[in-house]
């Protein structure tokens, strides 16, 4: 393997002179040490999946901290209910303290990609089991938050967010359209439990439900709030792209809510 | 695993391999984030000790690797984990010998790798890494990382024999 390249090559490694012996004394390690090895709540971000599309600008993952992956997780989302249980405003304002209030925009510059941030609120909540989601809105930005509660009152904060290149026209009263659809997955830790899909967008103010349906053929209830409706399953691509729509005068029809 | 043989595994680890990551990690990112990837590392080591392999160097440079992915997407530069180079020296620095010349060339091919390229060149050349290790690194089989070695290795050889001039041209095609 020393062949004259890779002899070469070494004499180009930047860590060549680095030294950086680790000791037991070390104050990082005893920082480590004082920690609790199980049950840590950690916050999460997860692989810029949600939104595939042209229109979705960038995509990107909110903070995180300790994405990795290993092998292993537990089931996943066992409890989570077809039928949500919709959020106060209140609540809503509450369980998304935990979620990131901007959403991220890179551009490629000259001198390497730049981050702006738009400033997202929460518009809905919703809980399925164990599981809150909260959708963020902003001007033409959007993001996506599952908090998790753990043991203890900890709680697990993953999310996604995009900005878009054009808003989509607000609906018809009679109407919803999709600002986001698609799969998110992101790397399982302690906690994590995969992939979900989800969808979002507007609804016209003569729609008073939204009903998908999972590629397994379950009934899933979509959370309409406040001229939005939000729908998550979990698995990847567990949707199907069509939505019954339910209006306040009782009519029903059948809409596409693939972005 | 009781609390007391869990810190003297996780103390080891970090003797034995601090320095090892470290440099891992130093040769990816800026020098401001390395101590805080490193931390991670064998923060997610302390937390997942059951899960650690007797040779725990693979894993841990796997983790440090995810962790890094992690850290450059937040910082809007998913798409830049890159090995780095030692920096250039100024001129007249490295001499004018045949050596110097060398040198030259394989920095000018190096740049013209790809980040897949350099990364597995990178674990072998400057990590030390064997290919089964390199290949637990990446996750992948180690068939697979030694096919990738070879190819890189092809390829960087084709790269620094090139004449300057060619090399530049061609440099400027791949970035176009």
């Amino acid at each position: 393997m020393k062949s004259p390249m890779m002899v070469g090559l070494a004499a180009l490694d930047p860590a060549r002179d680095l030294r950086a012996p680790g000791t037991p004394d070390d104050e990082a390690l005893q920082a480590i040490l004082g920690t609790a090895r199980r049950a840590t709540p950690i916050r999460r971000s997860p692989r810029p999946a949600v939104l595939a599309g042209a229109a979705a600008a960038a995509v990107v993952a909110v903070a995180g901290v300790a994405t990795v992956w290993w092998p292993g997780s537990p089931a996943a989302y066992a409890s989570w209910t077809a039928v949500p249980t919709t959020l106060s405003a209140a609540d809503t304002v509450a369980r998304a303290a935990a979620c990131d209030t901007a959403a991220h925009q890179i551009t490629e510059g000259e001198d390497g990609p730049h981050v702006d941030d738009v400033p997202i609120r929460p518009v809905l909540a919703e809980q399925r089991g164990d599981y809150t989601y909260v959708l963020l809105v902003g001007e033409g930005a959007s993001g996506e938050c599952l908090v998790t509660a753990q043991a203890g009152g900890a709680t697990d904060v993953v999310g996604g967010d995009a900005v878009l290149a054009s808003v989509p026209a607000a609906p018809g009263p009679r109407d919803v359209t999709t600002r986001g659809s698609g799969t998110a997955s992101w790397s399982a830790g302690d906690t994590g439990d995969g992939a979900l899909t989800s969808a979002y967008g507007r609804v016209g103010a003569d729609v008073e439900a939204v009903t998908l349906t999972l590629t397994s053929g379950e009934r899933v209830q979509a959370t309409v709030s406040d001229g939005w409706w939000a729908v998550w399953a979990p698995g990847e691509a567990s949707l199907q792209d069509t939505a019954k729509i339910t209006l306040t005068d009782g009519g029903t029809a059948e809409v596409a809510v693939a972005r | 695993m009781d609390d007391a043989h869990a810190r003297e595994l996780l103390t080891q680890m970090w003797v034995d391999q601090h320095e090892v990551v470290t440099r891992f990690v130093a040769r990816r990112v800026e020098a401001g984030l390395v101590d805080d990837v490193v931390s991670e590392t064998f923060l997610v080591a302390w937390r997942r000790l059951a899960d650690v392999p007797d040779d725990p160097k693979p894993w841990l440079l796997g983790v440090a690797r995810n962790v890094l992915a992690t850290h450059l997407r937040t910082h809007g530069r998913w798409r830049a984990l890159g090995v780095r180079l030692e920096r250039e020296p100024e001129a007249g620095k490295e001499g004018t010998d045949d050596l110097a010349a060398e040198r030259a060339d394989l920095r000018r091919a190096w740049e013209m790798l790809s980040d897949a390229d350099r990364e597995v060149v990178a674990l072998v050349a400057w990590d030390g890494l064997t290919a089964v290790e390199g290949a637990k690194v990446l996750g992948i089989r180690p068939s697979t990382f030694s096919v990738r070695l070879t190819r890189a290795r092809k390829r960087l050889l084709a790269y620094s024999g090139l004449p300057s001039e060619t090399a530049t041209v061609l440099r400027k095609l791949q970035e176009a």
